[in-house]
């Protein structure tokens, strides 16, 4: 099969075997790879029920077709597992440099099944497989145990970790590669921890059969030329997505303490401007990319001296905005921290600005956290709570758990200010005055992320106050945006540089063979959509409408401040644009797909799990 | 009667006339960014920064007939 290695590595950490198996023709045809590989796989593989942090979950891990192939951004992983931040359908991505390596192993998926009964880590050099003590690297930081593996192993090989948050099980534990670039969203660092695997070492010298190798070569070059024809190609890599900062605070969606406003006065010390002229050392890129967005800096204070890739518009947004901290030399620090401990920022801001509201009301008191205060703006109490947090000590042990399974212990009406969808925290745009922006975090399918569909210029282009149009575009949005995770590839040469997506079936057909049109491609990413769906729905006992709210500060607070002061979104508008979204998906009232659109979309084989949910 | 000469960084020329991401704007006199915005019937709002013969300007800069101006898009996150 053509852009594909044609195998999948079955790992079994319990009895410390693996087999190396032909890659299904069946999982090619109808799920192209990488989420659509990580989806069906979890579908099939994870006995339904599962402790997402037992035995019986399992990790798949899936490079796409593309992956390792010559074009822009061919370098992202998908990560999934059975998420224990939401109980239901859990994937993450992450860019650097190890998907191509697993492809050049020779694997289209890697499946890890069992429970280690001592720290291991997994070694790949082609097919030469173990499973190796990591009891030396327990402990040790996430870039720390990149570190000591890149020593004993050599700079060849590519390795993702887990740092001591993963260890504990925190369920916004991170997976860290590449030392900077995170698969940071839904736990799945915590499902590692669980399984007592530390890290992943691989390295590849396999080739990878082209349908065309010329035609293939031929179009990568005109992608990469494309690229760098694009208007304003050279200012964008500067400050790379912390350059959207301004914007966003212009916007009135900057996340600021804990989402009770979306304007921070003081954005100008935390921004773009700020990152490039006190603390960047030089851009850094993932492979194949013309268009780095990474940024590594070094941060240096009579306290700490420390380098970090970052922080990006996101980091900045959550740890800065929304806990105040409001110099970019502390935001980068505790980026570093969160980074080292293996926290996830953005779960990590959310939850330490939860933290600091719930201080504020009193909810969280002194005595409770050792005589400490916990302060917004205080970077010395925001590294002290990473640290409680990653070891699960004292409170920390709560919010390990994220938000919304600690406001469900802190009650106090803490769940209003609990700021998540489905158990996920709500990532670095507040949505209050933006319905499309709104809509994708309340239905993205791992919870309220940004990167299923990312529609606020769509909001301001085309009214914000207004809704026709809102779930229309949110479900265009979340088609094309997970296409690019099927494929494996960046999107950031699209949404940043306006790179056209025609571009992606010439070199899908060069590589593959597969004559397919980008709206055929699309349909296998709808197929995908309404696969997790039917996962969760699976998973989560009552899951569907009820778990697609936002959190009640969005729909009963207004914005006090900035350009959306005053605004706030009714539940009325929620259930207007809930209703709207399901009947253009056809899904029944309470989120459930119908059986005509499993049927439309090839999903038969769910239908019978599914069809009793209707009942 | 001269033109301004217009390009569109990113995702939002599809909100700029004809979707295009480079075309020239005839105009009778200078104009700021923002009325050449008004007067393409793009919300500010929706432009992340401006640049006036590469060099970067606030949206109140004025653009010389003649000037080549580049809008830029909001970067959309990861």
């Amino acid at each position: 099969m053509n852009g594909y290695a044609g195998n999948i590595l079955r790992v079994n950490l319990t009895d410390r075997t693996h087999r190396i198996l032909p890659l299904p023709e069946s999982l090619v045809r109808d799920f192209i790879g990488g989420r659509g590989f990580v989806a069906k796989l979890m579908w099939d593989e994870i006995p339904p029920g599962a402790d997402p942090l037992g035995p019986e979950n399992k990790i798949i891990v899936a490079p796409g077709p593309l992956t390792g192939a010559f074009l822009p951004g061919a370098g992202k992983l998908e990560w999934g597992a059975k998420s224990p931040a939401t109980g239901g359908y859990g994937d993450s991505n992450i860019g650097g440099h190890i998907a191509p390596e697993i492809k050049y192993a020779g694997f289209d998926a890697i499946i890890i099944e069992g429970q280690a009964s001592e720290p291991v880590y997994l070694y790949i050099n082609d097919f030469d497989i173990e499973l190796r003590c990591a009891s030396h690297l327990w402990g040790q930081g996430a870039l720390q145990c990149e570190t000591t593996l890149k020593a004993e192993l050599g700079e060849e090989f590519q390795i993702c970790t887990i740092g001591p948050a993963g260890e504990n099980k925190v369920l916004f534990a991170c997976i860290s590669h590449d030392f900077g670039r995170q698969a940071g969203r839904t736990g799945i660092a915590a499902v590692m921890g669980s399984k007592n695997l530390k890290a992943m070492a691989v390295h590849g010298t396999k080739a990878i059969p082209l349908a065309d190798p010329a035609e293939t070569l031929e179009v990568g070059k005109q992608m990469f030329a494309a690229c760098f024809a694009k208007p304003g190609f050279e200012e964008w890599t500067p400050q790379g997505t912390a350059g959207v900062t301004n914007w966003v605070n212009e916007v009135g969606a900057f996340p600021t303490r804990n989402f009770t406003s979306g304007f921070f006065p003081k954005y100008e010390n935390i921004n773009g401007e700020a990152l490039v002229s006190r603390i960047k050392v030089t851009d850094k890129a993932c492979y194949g990319c013309p268009i780095p967005c990474g940024k590594y800096s070094r941060v240096k204070k009579p306290a700490y001296d420390v380098y970090v890739e970052g922080p990006e518009y996101e980091t900045i947004a959550l740890i800065g905005g929304n806990t105040e901290i409001d110099n970019i030399e502390d935001v980068a620090y505790a980026n570093y921290i969160q980074d080292e401990l293996g926290l996830d920022s953005i779960s990590g801001g959310n939850v330490v600005g939860f933290a600091m509201e719930c201080f504020e009301k009193g909810i969280i008191q002194s005595d409770m956290i050792g005589g400490r205060i916990l302060r917004f703006g205080s970077v010395d109490d925001f590294v002290w709570l990473s640290q409680e947090i990653a070891y699960r000590r004292g409170i920390g042990n709560i919010l390990a758990d994220g938000v919304k399974k600690a406001s469900e212990v802190f009650g106090q009406g803490s769940e209003r200010f609990a700021i998540q969808v489905k158990g996920l925290e709500w990532s670095g745009y507040e949505a209050r005055h933006a319905p499309a922006m709104m809509l994708s975090y309340m239905t993205a399918d791992v919870g309220a992320h940004h990167n299923r569909s990312w529609a606020i210029t769509f909001d301001v282009a085309t009214g914000r106050d207004k809704l026709e149009g809102k779930a229309k575009r949110v479900t265009e949005l979340q088609h094309i945006r997970p296409l690019f995770d099927m494929l494996c590839l960046c999107r950031l040469q699209w949404v940043e540089l306006g790179f056209e997506l025609e571009w992606y079936p010439k070199i899908f057909r060069a590589v593959t063979g597969q004559k397919r049109s980008w709206d055929e491609l699309l349909e296998f990413s709808e197929r995908v959509w309404n696969l997790t769906r039917c996962y969760s729905l699976r998973e989560i006992p009552g899951f569907g409408r009820s778990a697609d709210y936002p959190p009640a500060r969005f729909m009963e607070e207004p914005i006090p401040d900035g350009p959306t002061a005053g605004k706030y979104m009714p539940r009325e508008v929620i259930d207007r644009l809930l209703d709207e979204y399901y009947a253009i998906r056809g899904w029944d009232q309470r989120g459930i797909p119908g059986a005509a659109k499993l049927h439309n979309v090839g999903l038969e084989f769910a239908e019978a799990t599914i069809a009793p949910l209707r009942a | 009667m001269g033109v301004i000469r217009v390009t569109v960084r990113g995702h939002v020329a599809k909100y700029f006339p004809l979707e295009q991401e480079r075309f020239d704007f005839p105009a009778e006199r200078p104009l700021t960014a923002l009325e050449l915005l008004r007067a393409l019937n793009v919300d500010p709002l929706l432009i992340m920064g401006v640049s006036v013969n590469g060099a970067k300007q606030p949206k109140d800069a004025v653009i010389n007939l003649g000037d080549e101006v580049l809008f830029f898009s909001p970067p959309a996150g990861g």
